[in-house]
């Protein structure tokens, strides 16, 4: 009796916390730790946008993060990205050395969402990568058109 | 206080219940009287009054309970032997660290829901350096950039995009070979 009258309190309170955080987790992706872990350090810029501004542009979400001078940051970054592969379409990868420094990746589908991820490592003027990550109703080619079209 | 009553004691008692005045503790001690065995046919009416409160009360939803929850809480003896309590749900009852608990984690998750509509409605955010940013020119400037060191201007990216979306890509592929046939 004394051990259920422990236990159930902690069992509730674990449900509570679980069911809470089931709903904050968007998505089911590795590279989710690298904007989780780096997105409020020192050196990072993270944007994280799904409100207003998207609405001109189509995309249900952007995520981006740039990370400047933190090997280990890279190192864990390039192996998030190693886990989002399984089952992913690579539109391009470039390898330096041994070192993947470009990165895009078509991932399946989440119900209507077309999802991209885009990594790319610099290392002019130091160490520095960036990772986007994408949600759109639109097919990939119409998103790449858009960022092109941003860039410009 | 004693804790049986006597007939004439039920009657007063009685006639105080039905004209609203009794406290939970009196109503406590007509229950345990209306529990005993060869009473008189005349309370009849009033066993079958408190059985049915006692019934009624097991069949309410939790949360429903809660609305007709009585001062005290309910013992196993208050209810007539058709009406007991399963002991399970009469222990969730009454332990109270659980339904602090319980309560508590329905707490959790309901701040965890408010907060996340609260930040979906502030959902376009940067951090720079940790801090916080709101400002939309702001953070559309940061995402602009950030698609700026992204290298997507070769022909490269949008002709491996065409061959992914190319349904004929492996028969067009084969028709090269064609000619060794």
């Amino acid at each position: 009796m004394i051990r259920k009258r422990t236990f159930l309190p902690l069992l509730f309170l674990l449900l509570g916390w679980f069911a809470a955080s089931g709903v904050q987790a968007q998505n089911d992706l590795f590279i989710s730790k690298v904007f989780d872990m780096y997105g409020k350090k020192k050196g990072v810029v993270m944007v994280d946008l799904s409100g207003e501004i998207l609405e001109n542009y189509r995309l249900t979400r952007f995520r981006s993060i740039t990370i400047k001078d933190d090997p280990e940051a890279a190192t864990f970054a390039r192996r998030c990205l190693e886990r989002d592969q399984v089952g992913a379409k690579k539109i391009k990868e470039v390898v330096a050395n041994g070192i993947p420094t470009s990165i895009y990746l078509q991932l399946p589908r989440l119900g209507q969402d077309n999802r991209l991820i885009l990594y790319n490592e610099s290392r002019s003027g130091g160490l520095r990568i960036t990772l986007i990550y994408i949600e759109s109703n639109d097919d990939t080619e119409a998103i790449l058109k858009l960022l092109l079209k941003k860039k410009q | 206080m004693k804790n049986y009553l006597t007939i004439e004691e039920a009657d007063r008692l009685f006639e105080k219940y039905y004209d609203g005045e009794t406290t939970s503790a009196e109503q406590e001690l007509l229950l345990n009287f209306l529990q005993q065995e060869d009473l008189p046919i005349r309370f009849e009416a009033e066993h079958a009054l408190f059985g049915y409160y006692a019934e009624e009360k097991l069949r309410l939803s939790p949360s429903q309970e809660l609305l007709f929850e009585i001062e005290r809480p309910l013992q196993k003896d208050d209810l007539t032997e058709k009406g007991k309590i399963p002991h399970r749900n009469l222990w969730f009852r009454l332990n109270p660290v659980l339904k602090w608990s319980f309560a508590a984690a329905v707490l959790l998750f309901g701040v965890f829901l408010l907060d996340n509509r609260v930040e979906a409605q502030n959902s376009d955010v940067a951090y720079i350096d940790g801090h916080r940013c709101t400002d939309s020119r702001e953070v559309t400037a940061l995402a602009i950039a950030s698609i700026e060191q992204i290298d997507l201007g070769s022909d490269e990216v949008a002709g491996t995009v065409n061959k992914m979306n190319d349904n004929n890509l492996v028969e067009s592929q084969l028709q090269q070979f064609q000619e060794l046939k």
